[in-house]
């Protein structure tokens, strides 16, 4: 595809974790074997649960974890493959905002110097220029173009996340990580920071990766949808796609979890809850890794491992009956 | 309602006092929570929740101050009693469970021994018996090969894990009010709907009244009977939970509403995402509180009565009060 601007290709992470107790090392499996195409000026969603792998593929594309297996391509350069001084020449094409605007912020910079850094250390501009874009980029994040005068703790924890999007956007990057950007923002910051990303988007063609836990947030931010279990992508598609016609059983199940303020007093104790947690990434089950906690699976389920399989218009589920089962969800059934 | 309720809340003030004189970080705030309910407070950060909940306990932190206003217990002014009966209070009649389960529980003891503890001080079990009482309180909590379990280190468990410890703890002395501080703030959602399940039976079985601070208005929606939402150190409306979330009456609580996002399923999924509404700016700095409204210079219907005069609680609906000047007296079918 032309417009293709980030390709990902057999990711693999692997942390090797110390001596196993028996002997030989043990590898934590963060990210095991992950595919997925980012269109330009679009949001690519990943959700999963704490330790699914989400934020080390954040950290992989920007190569800030080593890589293990696979390659990723933005546009024609493949940034897996870079080093050094060739790694820094493509650095201004994409940029990340991480989730806590307190910890991402040095406490001893002005908000101008941390948003001119990027530039500052890509050589990009001259001095005069450099402050200009970081006034520029307070305007366009919403905030005022003096306050780059303020140091961190100045800002409210909303606006430190804006002062971090600033930073992100001062290199004109065509690409921006987002790992988990409003989780630890108050309900109605979120919904500002959210509105001022598609915004964003709009105006720049932006494309974002964008990694979060809550399904509603990634339904409102993303075109397309990957959800993560145990270091691999159980199901993905076009996010219409996916939120109306979901395949995979865990995808059922973090649907079920979500909690509406239109809910009717003690829905979730009606709706079949997922058990237990998930097993330890350091020794993955053979055959589903999601097995162990799914209420449909078998002892084919326990053997053998599920591949990603096409359904249509984009969709694909990793799982030996998808299109088979009966989502425990009212709203899916009836669209079926 | 009539009869005394378990809690009550009458007109309390805290101050935090500083060099620059004393600054509220809680105005006059009142509420009532009733036996074997759920009070879900709801607010932003920095709005009084927490403080509301640390005066309750008397935990305050240091150069902060309950400067007026009571706390009953049963009609027992807690406010005032010595800090012996206030030791036998808490844990005993009222117990906490916090948003950081790995922070409150203490590393170097198995947890056991943790939940042990508080039956042996409060109620007065031999070391056998207080044993007993720990492995029943893990079974109540599903934690599987509780005998086992017992004998584990904090480390040892999971996030939701250890969030269900506090809770085994919160509940082992059998309290009639348990303050949930963002219980599930820090676990998956997966895992939070086994929690919120847990909470919901205990309760049943229990009776226990449960006071739940959160900033998730689907969390309210699922566990609460009655709903407070505070707003810079106010309580700005109260009411039963059905009420207050199908007809907000202060425009803090409908914008609250409209900025959380929701889950589309089937149909809905396919129309363009409506545009999330917003509360422009935030929440007022303490000490440098606006005049009149607090929620005025954020409101999109305030007008000059609203930025000068403080608004009082209007009775808008059964049991439900709103401190705004334009909250309107629901219209009852």
């Amino acid at each position: 595809m032309s417009d293709e601007l980030l390709r990902v290709n057999g990711l693999k992470v692997h942390f090797d974790a110390g001596r196993a107790p028996g002997g030989g090392r043990r590898t934590v499996h963060a990210v095991d074997g992950v595919d997925f195409s980012v269109r330009k000026g679009t949001s690519y969603g990943i959700v999963g649960e704490s330790g699914s792998g989400k934020s080390t593929i954040a950290q992989a594309i920007m190569r800030l974890v080593p890589i293990t297996e696979g390659s990723i391509f933005l546009k024609e350069h493949q940034i897996s493959g870079l080093e050094g001084q060739s790694l820094r020449a493509v650095r201004d094409r994409f940029q990340m905002v991480f989730q806590d605007p307190f910890s991402s912020l040095n406490p001893r910079k002005k908000a101008r110097a941390a948003i001119r850094e990027p530039l500052d250390l890509l050589g990009i501009g001259d001095e005069k220029g450099r402050d200009k874009v970081a006034e520029d980029m307070l305007a366009a994040v919403g905030l005022h173009r003096e306050a780059g005068r303020l140091f961190p703790h100045q800002f409210s924890g909303g606006q430190r996340q804006r002062l971090c999007i600033a930073r992100a956007l001062a290199s004109r990057p065509e690409l921006i990580v987002c790992d988990e950007p409003v989780s630890a923002l108050d309900v109605a910051i979120q919904a500002q920071i959210l509105n001022l990303l598609r915004q964003l988007q709009a105006e720049m063609g932006l494309s974002y990766v964008f990694i979060s836990h809550d399904l509603a947030v990634v339904q409102y931010v993303c075109d397309e949808v990957a959800v993560m279990y145990l270091g691999e992508f159980v199901e993905k598609a076009p996010a219409a796609k996916l939120f109306s016609s979901a395949m995979h059983p865990y995808t059922w199940s973090l649907m079920s979890a979500a909690l509406s303020p239109e809910a009717e007093r003690g829905t979730l104790a009606k709706r079949p809850l997922l058990g237990g947690e998930p097993p330890s990434p350091t020794a993955p089950p053979p055959g589903c890794r999601f097995a162990a906690r799914c209420p449909f699976a078998t002892e084919r389920c326990r053997a053998e491992k599920p591949a990603l399989r096409g359904f249509g218009e984009g969709h694909r589920v990793a799982c030996h009956y998808a299109g088979e089962l009966e989502p425990p969800i009212p709203e899916l059934r009836r669209a079926a | 309602m009539t009869g005394t309720p378990f809690l009550e809340v009458r007109n309390l003030t805290v101050e935090m006092k500083g060099e620059s004189g004393a600054i509220r970080v809680l105005d006059d705030v009142s509420l009532r929570i009733e036996r074997g309910r759920t009070m879900g407070i709801v607010g932003e950060s920095g709005c009084g929740k927490s403080m509301t909940a640390l005066a309750i306990m008397r935990l305050l932190p240091p150069g902060f101050e309950i400067t007026a206003g009571q706390v009953l217990v049963e009609g027992e002014d807690i406010t005032r009693v010595p800090e012996a009966r206030m030791r036998a209070l808490r844990g005993n009649d009222i117990s906490m469970i916090f948003q950081e389960p790995m922070t409150s529980l203490n590393p170097v003891f198995t947890v056991g021994d943790q939940i042990a503890e508080a039956v042996k001080q409060h109620q007065g079990l031999d070391a056998g018996a207080a044993e007993q009482r720990a492995i029943e309180m893990l079974k109540a909590v599903q934690i599987p090969g509780a005998e086992a379990r017992l004998h584990a280190y904090p480390h040892e468990f999971s996030g939701g894990m250890r969030q269900r410890v506090m809770i085994a703890m919160a509940l082992a002395c059998q309290p009639r009010l348990i303050i949930a501080d963002e219980p599930t703030t820090a676990l998956d959602v997966t895992v939070q709907a086994q929690i919120f399940a847990l909470m919901r039976e205990l309760q049943q079985e229990t009776g226990t009244a449960i006071m739940l601070i959160t900033h998730d208005l689907g969390a309210v929606a699922e566990l609460a009977d009655d709903v407070a939402v505070f707003y810079a150190g106010k309580r700005i409306e109260s009411g039963p939970a059905g009420a207050i979330l199908r007809h907000a009456a202060h425009p803090y609580t409908s914008g609250l509403m409209s900025c959380t996002p929701r889950l589309r399923l089937s149909a809905a999924a396919r129309d363009g995402a409506a545009v999330l509404r917003e509360i422009p700016g935030m929440v007022p700095q303490l000490g440098r509180m606006p005049q009149g409204c607090r929620f005025a210079p954020r409101c999109p219907l305030a007008d000059d009565r609203c930025r000068s005069v403080m608004p009082p609680d209007v009775e808008v609906g059964p049991a439900h009060a709103a401190a705004c000047w334009k909250a309107e007296t629901e219209v009852m079918a």
